[in-house]
Parts: C-alpha cells; structure tokens; sequence
C-alpha cells in the first residue's frame, strides 16, 4: 500500500469515527439491547427472568397491543392518504394562482413548524367542544359538532384534523415537483386535445408519483410514531381510542415497568416499518414514475 | 372565433377568481388560529375560557408571569442549550461523515453508506427502552449530556446524505489541484468543502434546530428534575394538570414563546426549506 493511499484510509476512518461511535454505542447498541431484553420479563430493576417469546405470545393475545395497531393503521390508512390529497390539491390551487403564490405557501407552511406540543395545546382548545373554535365554525352551517377528543369515536378524526393543518410540508414539496414538469409537455397534449383532467391523470400525476412515495414512506415512519399529540391530549382516550403504537409502548414500560414486554413490542414496530418500507418501494415499481427511467 | 376566445378568457377569469377565494380561505384557516391563540395568551384567567375573539384589556403582563411562575424562564434556558449544542456539534459530526463518504476511498465506505441510510428509517421508539437503561447505568439521566451526546454523535442519518450529496456537486479538480499545493485531507474539508457546502449545512441546522426545539419523548424520558425540563416537557405536564391549575392563559402566553421562535426562523430561512425538501426527494429515488 502506497504511503499516500494509507493517509487517505486513516483520513476518512478520523473523519468517519465520531459518527461511528455513536452509531455503535447510541443506536446499533440499544437496537440490540431491545431484541435481548424482549426475551425477558423485567421490571427496570430486580433480576430479568427469561422468558423466551413469551413476551411476543402474550402480545398476540393482549388487547393493548391490538388496539394499538388498529388505531395506528387507522390512522396510516386514513389520514395519510388524506394529507396526499390534500396537500396535492393545494400544490395545484397555489400553484395556479398568478400573484402572491410565495406569500401564500409560506403561510399554508407555518404549521409544519410548530413544536408539537404548543400544537397539541392548541387543538385541544380549537376542539373544545364549548368553547372551541372548530365547533363554532360548524355552528355557523347548524351542525351541532361533536365531543371531538372527549367522544370515543371523534377523538381520533380530532387528530386527523390536527394532522391535515399541517399539510403544508408536503404541498411544498408538489409545488417543487410541478414547476418541474416541462411545460412543453402540458401544452403539447393540449394541442393533441387532452382536457385538463385528462392532463392531469396523464402527465402531472405520474411525474408526481415519486413525491407521493416519499410522502406515504416518510408519513407511515411519522405515524409509528405518534407521540406528543397524545401525551399532551389523550394520553390514549377516551377509551383508548387514541392509543397509538408508540404511546402504548411508552406506557407499559415508563408506567408499568415492564421493559421487557415493551421492548417485544418494540421489536415488533422494528419488524412492522421495515416491511412497510419493503413494501412500499417493492410496489414502487408498479406505480411509480421516474423520468428517464421508461 | 374571437367570441370563442374572449369566452375563453372569461371563462379562465372566474377560474383565477375562484381559485384565490379558495386559496385565501385556506390561508385564513391557517392563521385563523394562530391568532385566536396570540388572543387568549393576552386574556385574564376568568376570559380565556369564553370563546370571545379579543381580551377586553389585553394583559401583557402575561408573558412575564408565564416565564417567572412555573420556572419557564429556565425551561427556555435549557432547550435553548440542548438544541444550541446539537446544532453545532451535530453539524460538526454529520459533515465530517458526509466528507469521509464523498471524498475519501475506504474499505468499509459502502457499509457505512448503508448504514447511514438505513437509520433513516429506524424511529427512536425501536431502541428506546434500552437506551434509557444505557443512559441510567451512565449516570446522564437528569443532566444535559443525555440530551446532547447520544443525538449529535449518532446524528441521524437523512443529514449525513444530505451534506453528502452536496459535497458531490463540489467538483473534483478543486481537490486534486489543492492535493497538488500540498493539502492534506483535513486542509480540503476546512478550507475547501466547508466553505462551499454553507448552503447544506446551514439546512442541515436549521432542522436539527427544529427537531431538537420540539423534542418531547427524549426529555420525558430522561429527565425527571423540574429543572432539567425542557420547554416541550413544561408545556406538556403543565397542560395535563389543567384541570388543577386553571392557569391556561399563561400556558398560552409559554405557548406563543415557544411557537414564535421556529415561525421566525423558518422565515428568515425559508429557501433552504426548498433544498431540504429535493433533498429529502433525493433519499427515495436513490433506491
């Protein structure tokens, strides 16, 4: 090995090692860590006791651990897709306006930075149902609004809402991906007299496709999770209608102490967005556009 | 034919017209709000339970009572340090990284690459719970190195790639001629690459700001002294406690605080919000 090719190795291994280090101590290491202790029944404090994949069977048969997952779904499955859409829909309506777009988008933007807990204290009084605005605004049109995040069945929609306000991060991001498209492309279809729906399902959306999965993969990763809106809101309510995953996980093991069952569960979530992942970029191939690569 | 024109034109006129009724009707459903919170942060006690749009005399004094009575004032102090060291060494560690990745031919480099991308999509909550039994047998629980070591040093991944894929753009002849002036590697990063990538790493930091402005898991995990809460802690305990505390205008006074200071970065930043996002683009097409 030339001296020159030498300098260069132990360069990068300089450069590369406090990252290394944490990877291996901060993340690689407690990774790890939940896989052995998942085996184990233990309370943070006394002996562990092995327990095998006891901790996975008593999952499989725990009510907690389902409803958290039917609730995290839910939401996966619901309010995902709806931020698509809606943040889409605000792409194309700013995108179409002639002046003030950057003023526009900047402020559909705001929410996006809020901290998340000063957001969660701001819904909770938006969705009071006395006093809240939502439900004044719903009044103005006779509709008597519901209990939102004191009613079993509207607390999770109440999120939702929460979750649509802050759709403006993504509507960025279709802005960046429409002013890409080749207005040569619009005009030539229209030419060949495509209508504008006909534009749209054939060429905006398509080239968009990339945006969508990096929204959906990034989203499904956010939603396992959801934390703060239901430490600050819920704390699972009512009737554990707002138990999410990560909550769940939190509460069998900083207020049941029970590690080891909450690491089982922890590894489940590991398991679950890597195969969502997987998932997602395997039907990738089917539904998503790359320019260039056709 | 001119009238089918000018028909057109009408027509695509109450088109921009609708388009912008929507548009601002979005807008207002934004700020809409953001305002009413500004106004209840100014209520008395008795006034921020009524729905009414404005305080009858607004109540300044508010701010500075939310900060004194519930030790905010420290809470500030303390996320104000934790996101200030992560900021900086965090961008320090991930731009070495990227450097290393970019530049330099290793053994090992694509692994590292890999796992670098990788832990994007690992969330904390997987390695959680035995983070926390790491950080107990440590001695950090309570102390501001649990809330700055194990994130700056294991910075996450997606700001590694980030600044890796800019130190790409940077062409390699910038290098080379410097290699030939006699540069080492370290003088090519510092002199060379740093300088260039301001637009990276300052994206970089603005969402290591964010993240580590808005934390709420990490400190409610690891610290249990009041004085070590951060903001997003105070806010959060204090906001369960409603019911005994009626003290919601001041949480709302710590609210807007709290609020204001990312709205405004976010602001002054805001191009950089663009990269992030075609960066962001970037991590998903490179499959």
């Amino acid at each position: 090995m030339t001296p020159i090719k030498r300098q260069e190795i132990i360069s990068a291994y300089v450069f590369a090692a406090p990252w290394l280090i944490g990877f291996l101590v901060f993340l690689a290491g407690p990774m790890l860590g939940a896989f052995v202790l998942a085996l184990y029944e233990w309370n943070g404090i006394s002996t562990m006791k092995w327990r095998g994949l006891g901790n996975f069977a008593r999952a499989f048969g725990d009510f907690d651990f389902w409803q958290s997952l039917r609730v995290t779904s839910s939401f996966v499955f619901s309010a995902l897709p709806a931020r698509v859409v809606v943040a889409l829909a605000l792409a194309l309506l700013v995108n179409r306006i002639r002046t003030n777009q950057n003023l526009f988008s900047t402020i559909i933007f705001i929410p996006v930075v809020i901290p998340g807990v000063a957001l969660a204290i701001l819904f909770a009084r938006v969705l009071n149902p006395e006093v809240g605005l939502m439900n004044r605004f719903l009044e103005l049109f006779g509709i008597i609004g519901p209990g939102w995040l004191f009613s079993p069945q509207w607390a999770l929609p109440g999120l939702g809402l929460m979750f649509l306000w802050q759709s403006g991060g993504a509507m960025i991001l279709y802005i960046i991906g429409l002013e890409a498209i080749p207005g040569e492309l619009l005009e030539a279809a229209a030419i060949d007299g495509a209508g504008a729906w006909r534009r749209f399902l054939r060429i905006t959306l398509p080239l968009l496709t990339p945006i969508i999965l990096f929204n959906l993969i990034v989203g499904v990763i956010g939603n396992f999770q959801y934390f703060a809106p239901v430490f600050v809101m819920t704390q699972g309510g009512p009737n554990k209608a707002t138990l999410f995953f990560v909550y769940n996980v939190y509460r069998t093991a900083f207020q049941y102490f029970e590690f080891g069952y909450a690491s089982a569960l922890t590894v489940v979530l590991f398991f679950l967005i890597a195969l969502m992942t997987f998932g997602m970029l395997r039907s990738s191939r089917a539904w998503v556009f790359y320019r260039g690569a056709a | 034919m001119a009238a089918t024109l000018s028909g057109a034109r009408s027509r695509h006129a109450v088109g921009q017209a609708g388009t912008y009724l929507v548009v601002v009707a979005i807008v207002l459903a934004v700020l809409i709000p953001l305002f009413w919170m500004v106004s209840a942060s100014l209520k008395t006690q008795n006034e921020v339970y009524d729905f009414a749009w404005l305080p009858r005399v607004p109540q300044w004094h508010n701010y500075v009572v939310g900060l004194t009575t519930f030790q905010f004032g420290r809470y500030f102090i303390n996320t104000i340090l934790v996101t200030g060291i992560n900021v900086i060494a965090g961008g320090i560690v991930a731009s070495w990284t990227a450097f290393a990745l970019a530049r330099l031919e290793f053994p090992g480099r694509n692994l590292i690459f890999a796992l670098v991308l990788g832990t994007m999509m690992l969330p904390f909550a997987a390695y959680m719970i035995p983070s926390f039994v790491l950080f107990r047998w440590l001695g950090w629980i309570d102390t501001y190195t649990v809330l700055t070591v194990p994130f700056f040093l294991a910075v996450p991944g997606f700001f590694v790639f980030l600044i890796r894929q800019y130190y790409m753009t940077i062409p390699r002849e910038f290098d080379d001629s410097a290699k030939i002036d006699g540069c080492n590697y370290f003088k090519i990063y510092w002199y060379l690459l740093l300088p260039l990538s301001r637009p990276a790493l300052t994206t970089v930091g603005i969402y290591i700001f964010l993240a580590n402005w808005e934390d709420l898991i990490r400190p409610v995990l690891f610290i249990n002294s009041k004085e070590m809460r951060t903001v997003s802690v105070g806010l959060a305990l204090l906001s369960e406690s409603t019911e005994q505390a009626p003290e919601h205008h001041l949480m709302m006074a710590v609210s807007v605080i709290f609020i204001i200071v990312p709205i405004i970065i976010f602001l002054m930043f805001q191009r950089y919000f663009r990269q992030m996002g075609e960066g962001g683009l970037d991590t998903v097409s490179i499959k």
